[in-house]
């Protein structure tokens, strides 16, 4: 019993943290970012790593590592139903190491015990999921699964100051409180009334509840804004902010806190199966939700009230294929194709434009008594994908006239130029299909807005993205972070009051939002230095104690 | 131990390059995709389009209708189609395939939203699969007819356009395709389903501009055996708020000779009848 409380159970335990922040922050972050070219490098320090410890103590040098990261690896993956199955297969699996430990490995009890110890506290005491983003951020809030359905993959999410204190709120849907807890009873119906009941649950598509959630940061968590206590003209300027997003359409419509199905199983089935009919079929439903979706909005395609920031442009209005608006207090009219009031950008000569979507992008201006003109335009022939390509305005090069960037495959950063002509700055590899640019904003205490965009590994073929910061350069876009997390939705802003921005995201078909803080302690090179620490160590004691 | 250094430095010191160096992406060609050597070389769709000869897409239209409807060689096939519907940057899709035994009924695996389900349609016994069970579908019945509606396209077809010649699923076929407007094609359809939209429209200026700026584009293909083996139709719709819409609704037909093509048994699938 005494041997626990000796040196070597503290140098046991060192051992396995620096193997653990070696293993987390170094060479896994190596393997996600470079994959093969990893295992070029790693193979030979591995091998390294295997000559270091004097030939008597190799076994149980070796069996302590691979059972420490066996062991740090299966806590992550408890059956974790209830408390007792999760304290179960912590258990067997502590149990299980310990014991190859000590009978195969032959290591005393106290190199068992810190073994053990440090895997329990790399596991229980923080939220693991830190370690994929541990190099710039802090996950400062997680939210519990918002949506409680089984067929919708993602949900918009926003950010709006509800209160007016300039402390945003983070804005989504989901139904986790409006849905029953119920168990889930997987029971085979013994009587015929439990079997039509059944029946009849399983033959139809359903309504959903689906309501806005609101959550403000205060007193270090985050709370749900009940609904009806956010004015109506804020609820209004919410749902005009929001990113526009139709899950399920035309198979489903939004309507008030629901969504409804338009379809059902059988009729829709035999309907396409009259297969010439398929497209009129088709087109039908698109047209009915089409309608209810403009009857809701009193005939109104898009309105823009105001923008989120300093714009000339107010009370714009896109109805029966009519754009209107006011541009520095004077009324404006055109005939538009366009459904979507997208932004307003900064052009060359301090003129400040319009951008409108319909089946191309239009850069209008307005000109003396209201004059609107096309200044700029991008087609789907210059541009593939455009229907579904997302557009963030940003001055990226700090002269103060707007840049576009266009997240697409490829991707584009374009500079408007004199006679409608764009400049293209940057485009992604056409190859690359994982990069897409997320967001423009300033994150943590930096003055300076970055380019947040998805990015896959340099030189991983794995098309996995993760989110990045990047800085315009001539050169081409210089990172300046990544995280390992696929993370969508990414909105940028103060959440939490203390004048510095967060990212705020998701990660697909979760229904999770996250909260990330930015720090600026060193972690990778403070990892680096502590396993090249060890390695050094290992060689210093191996070669020169011999 | 000298011997070991030199790797050994050689080692950290690209350890730390790569992991504590910055990366910076460099710019592919900066290019439009319409400026591309590519897009200059290859020819659009568009451009390989010639005008069909007059009456030639509506007589193999009506000829390959006539074929699906009567001929009793072609009465079993195996079919796959979806619905893909694109709005921003989301794309929602509903999916079948199966096979048709006509008279008698087809059999669908289909996926509704990411919902996936079985129908089973034989006579007059109509099942819908959901997990593990069958049950009985209530919804009063559609006309069991895969080939309805091909006909509307009909008033069409004399503007019609040829592409060249291209294999289906192993069978070589001529693609005949026409692009027109929403407002055409519901002034211009036969389709008695467009009836009730056609009485909506009147007064509703906005229903109208929506129409009014909705493209179609639908293609089929007749094979050298003369039935219709591939059917597409682009619907590209304007959406409140969402730009357009690109909508496909693709549908192909193949192994219209398979003689091994069958429905499963009624009995089989009653077994495991829920209600």
């Amino acid at each position: 019993m005494r041997q626990l409380f000796r040196l070597p159970t503290i140098y046991w335990a060192l051992y396995a943290f620096v193997l653990f922040v070696s293993y987390q922050l170094v060479v896994k972050p190596a393997f996600l970012d470079g994959s093969l070219l990893a295992l070029v490098f790693f193979l030979p320090v591995m091998g390294l790593a295997l000559i270091l410890p004097k030939p008597a103590e190799r076994k149980q040098v070796l069996v302590f590592t691979i059972g420490f990261l066996i062991l740090d690896r299966s806590l992550t993956r408890l059956d974790n139903d209830t408390t007792l199955t999760l304290i179960g297969t912590a258990l067997v699996a502590i149990i299980g190491i310990a014991l190859l430990a000590r009978f195969y490995g032959k290591l005393q009890w106290n190199a068992i015990l810190a073994l053990v110890a440090v895997a329990c506290l790399t596991n229980f005491t923080f939220n693991r999921e830190n370690l994929l983003v541990l190099n710039h951020f802090t996950i400062q809030w997680q939210s519990d699964r918002l949506y409680q359905g089984e067929w919708i993959d993602y949900l918009p999410l926003g950010l709006y100051d509800v209160n007016h204190d300039n402390q945003m709120e983070i804005i989504t849907y989901g139904n986790v409180e409006e849905v029953p807890d119920e168990p889930k009873d997987d029971s085979i119906p013994q009587t015929d009334d439990d079997r039509k009941e059944l029946a009849d649950e399983l033959l139809t598509l359903k309504p959903e509840p689906l309501a806005l959630y609101a959550f403000r940061y205060e007193n270090g968590r985050m709370i749900r804004v009940p609904t009806n206590m956010i004015k109506e003209e804020d609820l209004a300027r919410i749902k005009e902010q929001m990113p526009v997003d139709y899950p399920g359409f035309p198979y489903y419509v939004s309507k008030g806190d629901e969504l409804i199905p338009q379809v059902q199983r059988q009729s829709y089935t035999e309907g396409i199966m009259q297969i010439g009919t398929s497209p009129i079929r088709a087109f039908l439903l698109d047209i009915q939700n089409i309608d209810e979706i403009l009857k809701q909005n009193g005939g109104v395609m898009d309105q823009r009230h105001v923008f989120p920031k300093d714009s000339k442009y107010a009370s714009l209005k896109i109805q029966n294929g009519v754009l209107s608006g006011h541009y520095e207090g004077q009324s404006f009219s055109m005939p538009t194709q366009a459904t979507k009031i997208l932004d307003t950008m900064q052009l060359p000569g301090g003129r400040e434009g319009l951008i409108v979507m319909g089946e191309h992008i239009s850069i209008l201006t307005i000109g003396q008594g209201g004059r609107v003109e096309e200044a700029y335009s991008l087609d789907r022939k210059q541009i593939n994908g455009l229907a579904t390509a997302e557009l963030i305005v940003a001055d990226i090069d700090h002269d103060q006239t707007d840049e576009l960037l266009v997240a697409n495959v490829p991707s584009y950063i374009l500079k408007p130029q004199a006679g409608g002509k764009w400049e293209i700055l940057w485009t992604s590899d056409p190859h690359d299909k994982s990069f897409r640019f997320s967001n423009f904003a300033r994150v943590g205490a930096s003055q300076d807005p970055e380019i947040i965009a998805k990015a896959r590994s340099w030189v991983s073929t794995y098309d996995r993205r993760y989110l990045s910061g990047f800085q315009y350069t001539p050169d081409g876009l210089e990172q300046t972070w990544k995280m390992y997390l696929p993370l969508i939705n990414v909105q940028v802003g103060d959440v939490d009051g203390d004048k510095e921005n967060e990212i705020v995201a998701s990660v697909y078909n979760t229904h999770r939002i996250y909260v990330f803080k930015r720090h600026n302690i060193p972690v990778l090179p403070i990892a680096v230095v502590l396993s090249v620490g060890l390695l050094v160590y290992g060689v210093v004691r191996r070669f020169r104690y011999v | 131990m000298s011997n070991l250094k030199k790797p050994l430095v050689l080692g950290l010191v690209i350890s730390l390059a790569t992991l504590l160096g910055g990366c910076t992406y460099e710019s592919g060609p900066k290019l439009f995709a319409s400026d591309t050597k590519e897009a200059q070389e290859v020819t659009s769709p568009e451009e390989n389009l010639q005008p069909a000869a007059p009456g030639e897409a509506k007589e193999a239209l009506i000829k390959a209708i006539k074929d699906h409807k009567t001929n009793p060689k072609h009465q079993k096939f195996w079919y796959d189609g979806y619905v893909k519907n694109t709005i921003l940057s989301r794309t929602t899709t509903s999916m079948f395939n199966g096979v048709v035994v006509n008279p008698d009924g087809y059999l669908v695996n289909g996926r509704i939203a990411t919902q996936d389900y079985q129908y089973y349609r034989n006579k007059d016994k109509r099942y819908v699969r959901k997990g593990d069970y069958w049950i009985t579908a209530k919804e009063e019945p559609l006309e069991l007819d895969v080939t309805r509606g091909f006909e509307d396209w009909l008033p069409f077809l004399d503007q019609a356009s040829v592409l060249p010649e291209e294999k289906v699923i192993g069978t070589i076929c001529t693609p005949y395709q026409i692009k027109i407007s929403g407002t055409d094609w519901l002034a211009n359809s036969t389709s008695p389903l467009f009836e009730p939209l056609r009485q909506e429209l009147a007064g509703r200026s906005d229903l109208q501009s929506i129409l009014k700026e909705t493209t179609v584009k639908m293609t089929f293909w007749i094979g050298t055996d003369g039935l219709i083996h591939q059917y597409q139709t682009w619907i590209i719709v304007p959406i409140p708020g969402a730009g357009y819409m690109d909508q496909e609704v693709n549908f192909r037909m193949f192994k219209f000779t398979d003689e091994s093509i069958a429905l499963p048994d009624v009995a089989e699938v009653e077994k495991y009848l829920l209600d």
